[in-house]
């Protein structure tokens, strides 16, 4: 039993957490523009801030090239991914009543995979191109509308199959863990049944991966990350409500049914939306809300926005560490958010027994 | 304002709960609603409260059926206390009790002077001035049910709901509640409207008593006048003795034996 002044819930302790992420996130960002097979020095970094990328000459352009078209929108793509996939955590652990729920539970993740994976079936051997009309389009621009979309049809689903029971968390749950499987196993069953030459992207993409993401993916996942940033403030009193339970939700004046609906479906596009730039990266949606509810409460006035933040450092700090690791290939940033997510789930499944 | 059911009636799945159930609560009074294990107390405190909707007949607050009254304006006359309410983990009691004001607040939930005000006097009306930084999971189940009064009473509804708010109490404890929500029903005219268990506690404090069976009311009225020891008999099912104190006019049961106990031994 801790007392109520040592928790760091206690509100003196918040500017000096404040400092130390801003301190944390400054440290992640700065490895991840500077370190990576073409080392960049901190001022080449300094001056192609403030000058355009032109201006140098020699070896410092090619740096200022690496860093602008391949390191900056690598690392705002993580960012949002992270941010969303955290917040997506977030909402969907209060309105299921459950600390071990995230996307993939409800078969968001699913979905988002199933019809990522149709569209890389679809596209030409090889080049990754699908002709629409007159033009071969990359497949890799479609796939974030393609995995919004069957995020959110597998959340459809999910919730028409519970809405019998007026969407319950444990039918929302179930239902969602049913569907997931489904998904997940035509997914695997796609792969090994339909022997594509695409299967090597695809398997690299379904390890969730940030390589190769250029500026196009930025600007196609930001309006979902704007539409985020603008319902947070919006969800935040609701969720707070259903926390308490659907009777005293109700006897507050919540329209808890509506609220949950909506809870779901914006969960679910921010969710999707981020599977579909990068795969699915698992378990940052489960670890960071815990921690971001020991850090301020579970008012989610806060604990929501501290979640995104905090969300979008693990995603960046993940692939920083998946990039330096030693050896011919990069880790996939799935991969480490697995790695450090599978113990934090064995610990909370300790502590709640 | 009058809160009354008119003909409801409930299902779950294919069983009915509340069977064409009329009820019209006195203002300003203490309603203790009694009857045995699955008789539809919870359900007609959740069916007044309007978090359930009945599938026939309506209930109706003041000049308006309930389906009709937008949820924070519901919100500002009838508060429920359910009987298991739920709260994250870490949330401090001064958090929880400032909920109670969110059908007074806007969208984000920003806290007035007034607000701040309101709690401070809910945490003291229920003895919890000193508690309002502590963690709800660090209170004992008394002092937890005294966190959930006070947050219904921080929502200054005029009536309050209360599904068995005893029944996981000792019995100091349970006494504590009673006379708290008595407390309240004098100095602040609320009318409070409950499902009680222990059928001498309700005798004790309740001005009204609503005895239900089956989810039919099968005695509505004053204690001394609802509680016969037929009644014992057969809604209850227990052989007992009603007894009036002379002096304070309080009533009291003692109970002897179960009936059915009884019964299903003599048949087999």
């Amino acid at each position: 039993m801790s007392s109520p002044g040592w928790s760091l819930q206690s509100s003196r302790y918040r500017p000096m957490m404040a400092l130390g992420l801003m301190l944390l996130a400054m440290a992640a960002i700065l490895i991840n523009l500077l370190a990576g097979p073409v080392s960049i020095p901190f001022a080449v970094l300094w001056q192609s801030l403030w000058s355009s990328v032109n201006a140098a000459a020699g070896p410092d352009a090619v740096a200022a090239e690496v860093l602008w078209q391949l390191r900056m929108p690598r690392l705002l793509l993580g960012l949002l991914v992270g941010g969303q996939l955290a917040m997506a955590g977030a909402i969907l652990q209060v309105v299921l009543r459950n600390p071990l729920a995230d996307s993939h539970i409800l078969g968001i993740s699913g979905g988002a995979s199933l019809l990522a994976v149709l569209l890389f079936l679809f596209a030409t051997d090889g080049v990754l191109t699908l002709a629409v009309w007159d033009w071969q389009v990359s497949v890799l621009y479609m796939m974030p509308w393609a995995a919004t979309a069957g995020g959110l049809l597998a959340a459809g689903l999910v919730f028409r199959l519970s809405a019998a029971g007026g969407l319950t968390p444990m039918r929302l749950v179930l239902c969602g863990i049913a569907v997931a499987s489904v998904l997940n196993a035509l997914v695997g069953g796609i792969l090994a049944g339909w022997g594509h030459a695409n299967a090597e992207t695809v398997l690299a993409w379904l390890a969730g991966t940030l390589y190769g993401r250029d500026w196009l993916y930025v600007w196609a996942l930001l309006p979902w990350s704007v539409l985020g940033l603008l319902l947070l403030p919006v969800m935040a009193k609701p969720l707070n409500l259903l926390q308490l339970g659907e009777e005293s939700a109700s006897s507050l004046g919540l329209s808890v049914t509506r609220w949950r609906g909506l809870s779901l479906v914006v969960a679910s596009l921010l969710a999707a939306s981020a599977v579909g730039m990068v795969g699915p990266v698992g378990f940052v949606g489960l670890l960071v809300p815990p921690i971001a509810q020991a850090l301020v409460g579970s008012d989610m006035r806060r604990q929501l926005p501290l979640s995104g933040v905090l969300g979008a450092l693990l995603v960046v700090a993940a692939d920083g560490v998946g990039r330096s690791m030693p050896g011919v290939n990069e880790l996939p940033v799935g991969v480490v958010t697995s790695l450090v997510g599978v113990p934090f789930f064995i610990y909370v499944l300790r502590r709640q027994s | 304002m009058r809160l009354s059911a008119q003909q409801i009636c409930v299902d779950y799945g294919k069983s009915r709960v509340l069977d064409d159930l009329s009820l019209t609560l006195s203002e300003g009074a203490i309603t203790c609603l009694l009857g045995p294990n699955g008789s539809g107390k919870s359900t007609l405190l959740k069916a007044l409260a309007g978090s359930l909707q009945p599938v026939s007949g309506q209930v109706v607050l003041g000049d308006r059926a309930l389906a009709q009254w937008p949820g924070k304006a519901l919100a500002r006359q009838l508060a429920l206390l359910p009987q298991h309410p739920v709260a994250p983990e870490g949330l401090l009691v001064g958090e929880l009790v400032h909920y109670g004001r969110s059908p007074h607040q806007g969208f984000w939930g920003a806290r007035s002077r007034e607000d701040d005000e309101i709690v401070a006097w809910a945490l003291a009306a229920t003895g919890l001035a000193a508690y309002g930084s502590r963690r709800l999971s660090q209170l004992s189940g008394g002092e937890r049910q005294r966190v959930w009064i006070a947050l219904a009473l921080a929502q200054q509804a005029p009536i309050l709901l209360l599904d068995e708010p005893t029944t996981f109490l000792d019995l100091g404890h349970q006494l504590e509640v009673m006379e708290l929500l008595t407390d309240l029903n004098r100095e602040h005219g609320l009318t409070v409207v409950m499902s009680l268990h222990d059928i001498n506690q309700a005798a004790r404090y309740a001005h009204q008593l609503v005895v239900m069976e089956r989810g039919r009311i099968v005695a509505h009225g004053e204690p001394a006048s609802t509680l016969t020891e037929d009644l014992l008999a057969r809604v209850f099912r227990v052989r007992g003795q009603v007894e009036s104190d002379p002096l304070s006019r309080h009533l009291s049961c003692r109970f002897h034996s179960s009936l059915n106990y009884r019964f299903a031994n003599d048949n087999g």
